[in-house]
């Protein structure tokens, strides 16, 4: 009998070390975000083993801190963090995980920040963010300054492999700018069209792309939308000829609906944020919301 | 209540050393208050059929890094005559070996998943009676099992999602026998496993399990096993569904002054769903029950249907509840709570 309890002791010790991985080779990476992570795969191609936190459904200002995403920290090399106040769950998450040699690489470092508030920060400006708009992933050229934030912190990890993570970064870049211009040709004609936005999350792929955010569906941010400021939106959708509507998958139909009811204009439902963490994934997702916006009259 | 309070400053100042060692002199502050309008007709209460308007409890929270491996927290709970520490401890987050983590202080221990938690963040107003130990008297403590004790926990990865974390405390064990001061340590340990169902519902199961002596001149215990079940459901990016429930049975051994033994075994359930959308709203329903702490023949049972709107995330919301409330001994009554909750300070991570 007591053979026997050592022999499924012994299966059970050997399944829990190779279920957590304890034999794998490859740098460990947790994103908070799926664009982060995808980035992360690009630069670090077969050396890394890159998972997230968000999903692209997901509304970044809210993740649940649950024990699973502290476990999957607990085994990671590097945390890609985004910064400015966005992933303030990111930090419990860190905590929880009391992985002592983890790496927590901020993301934002180095980013032209928009939106910075000035004078007092408080809840009567709604959720705002008080390091500024941290919805920067989206202009992809911020795509860049994250690669290279991540290219360091692989070449101080790794450097035995510090050339091909630098050759993957100078390919990404190359790639992202290429793409840039393309997507920039394609959305010509429908440069500097003024839009309305739900949330304060495309600030940045606005100013990426000539867009004019001349209102939100948020009176405030993180306040849902009264029949008033509905009321109003309507008249500047009229007067200021809005283009398109950009909303998140995780905000409400009824409004953008009701929008869409009163004066024709078109909605877009697009997640800011891409769907997995392949290597193909940030720059795919861009490609997806400009073959969308494409199809607005006027767009190519 | 004062006298728990008194030998509290030990904990005090030694957070207060903490912070002043690592330089922190600027805390975060979060205040929460609550106003809430409450009409029953239960002729228990203080006001069978009439309607009252209530200044609830209001919390004052400071915590704080204390260093890179340590944090520091107080909950000052304020009455509208006291001031009482709900909550004091520190706890180590990194550097220990193996995954562990410390605590110590007097904090709300972690029986089950409702007890650890502030009443203001639950998505309903009051406590469950069955986990009031006030009321159903199955958990240790007076309005909640809170004792000063250390704790030891870890968290082990086992694969792919599913994690267990394990928690060991050593009690005071003053809750055990609120009425008298001694020296009678009791113990909590805990067990949660922690996965993910689908990709698309966190779950926990988890088990908890106290023993304390609750009357220290007869040496008597008392031993309150519990098991917890918490599933989140995304019904769609805009919908979710939170389906929680515990059950706790109860088995406490008395000595009349006689000296004749005897036990007595209690059990008790609640379980309740919210439906929370749009981040805004929720709703949804609680029912629990109990055998009566007078009477183990005889069951007392409750179903209470819960509204609430947040403006913004948990800083401003309006909660609206209905109880029926049935004790087996007693006529049915009914209660209708409105709640006006409001709460300043910096935004905290949500935990599952």
């Amino acid at each position: 009998m007591r053979v026997q309890l050592r022999t499924v002791c012994g299966g059970i010790l050997a399944f829990v070390l190779l279920a957590s991985g304890a034999a794998s080779a490859a740098i460990r990476i947790v994103a908070a975000l799926p664009d982060l992570g995808s980035i992360a795969s690009y630069i670090g191609g077969d050396k890394v083993e890159v998972s997230a936190i968000a999903k692209a459904s997901s509304n970044p200002h809210s993740i649940e801190v649950f024990p699973s995403y502290m476990a999957k920290v607990s085994r990671a090399a590097i945390y890609l963090k985004a910064g400015l106040g966005l992933d303030q769950w990111s930090d419990a998450i860190i905590d929880g995980s009391r992985n002592n040699k983890i790496v927590v690489v901020d993301c934002s470092n180095g980013v032209s920040v928009l939106e910075k508030p000035t004078g007092k920060v408080d809840a009567s400006l709604g959720d705002v963010h008080p390091f500024g708009n941290p919805h920067y992933w989206l202009n992809p050229e911020n795509g860049i300054v994250i690669a290279q934030n991540i290219l360091s912190e692989l070449q101080k990890i790794d450097p035995a492999n510090s050339a091909v993570y630098a050759a993957h970064f100078e390919q990404f870049k190359k790639e992202c700018l290429d793409k840039t211009t393309a997507w920039k040709e394609r959305l010509k004609s429908l440069a500097g069209a003024k839009i309305i936005t739900y949330h304060s999350s495309w600030a940045y792929f606005a100013d990426a792309f000539g867009f004019q955010i001349v209102a939100k569906v948020e009176p405030f941010p993180g306040i849902p939308p009264t029949g008033n400021h509905l009321a109003e939106l309507v008249g500047v959708i009229k007067k200021e000829n809005v283009a398109f509507i950009l909303q998140e998958p995780y905000f409400s139909d009824d409004a953008p609906r009701f929008l869409n009811r009163q004066t024709g204009v078109k909605v877009f439902k697009c997640a800011p944020s891409c769907a997995d963490v392949s290597p193909s994934s940030y720059l795919a997702h861009f490609d997806g919301i400009i073959s969308q916006l494409t199809t607005v009259p006027g767009g190519k | 209540m004062a006298r728990n309070t008194w030998r509290l400053l030990p904990f005090v100042f030694l957070i207060y050393a903490f912070c002043a060692y690592g330089g922190v002199t600027n805390p975060d502050i979060s205040a929460i208050g609550q106003v809430i309008g409450k009409y029953t007709d239960d002729t228990a209460s203080a006001f069978p059929k009439k309607p009252t308007l209530e200044l609830g409890e209001a919390e004052i929270m400071l915590d704080a890094a204390l260093n890179p491996y340590l944090t520091g927290a107080f909950v000052l709970s304020l009455g509208t005559k006291s001031i009482e520490i709900e909550e004091a401890y520190a706890s180590v987050i990194r550097g220990l070996p193996l995954n562990l983590g410390l605590k110590a202080g007097k904090y709300r221990l972690g029986f089950g998943r409702l007890n650890p938690m502030h009443p203001h963040a639950y998505p309903f107003i009051s406590t469950p009676r069955v986990m009031d130990p006030g009321i159903a008297k199955l958990l240790p403590g007076d309005e909640s099992f809170n004792d000063v004790a250390v704790q030891a926990s870890t968290l082990i990865p086992v694969a792919g999602s599913y994690a267990i974390s394990i928690f060991a405390d050593l009690l005071q064990g003053d809750s055990f026998h609120p009425d008298t001061v001694t020296a009678n340590f009791g113990g909590l340990a805990r067990l949660v496993n922690s996965f993910v169902v689908a990709d698309v519902a966190p779950s926990e199961i988890g088990f908890s399990l106290t023993q304390g002596t609750n009357d220290p001149r007869q040496g008597t215990k008392t031993l309150v096993a519990g098991a917890d079940v918490k599933t989140k459901l995304m019904l769609s990016p805009v919908v979710n569904a939170i389906v929680q429930g515990e059950l706790i049975y109860k088995n406490a051994g008395h000595k009349d002054s006689l000296g004749v033994f005897t036990t007595e075994n209690r059990m008790g359930f609640y379980a309740f769903t919210d439906f929370r959308f749009q981040a805004h709203y929720n709703a949804g329903v609680l029912y629990e029950q109990y055998q009566s702490p007078f009477n183990a023949a005889q069951t007392d049972r409750g179903i209470k249907p819960f509204v609430g709107f947040a403006v913004l995330e948990e800083s401003t919301i309006v909660r609206l509840a209905y109880e029926y409330f049935m004790p087996e001994a007693a006529t049915a009554s009914n209660t209708v709570e409105l709640q006006f909750l409001y709460s300043m300070g910096p935004h905290k991570a949500h935990l599952f």
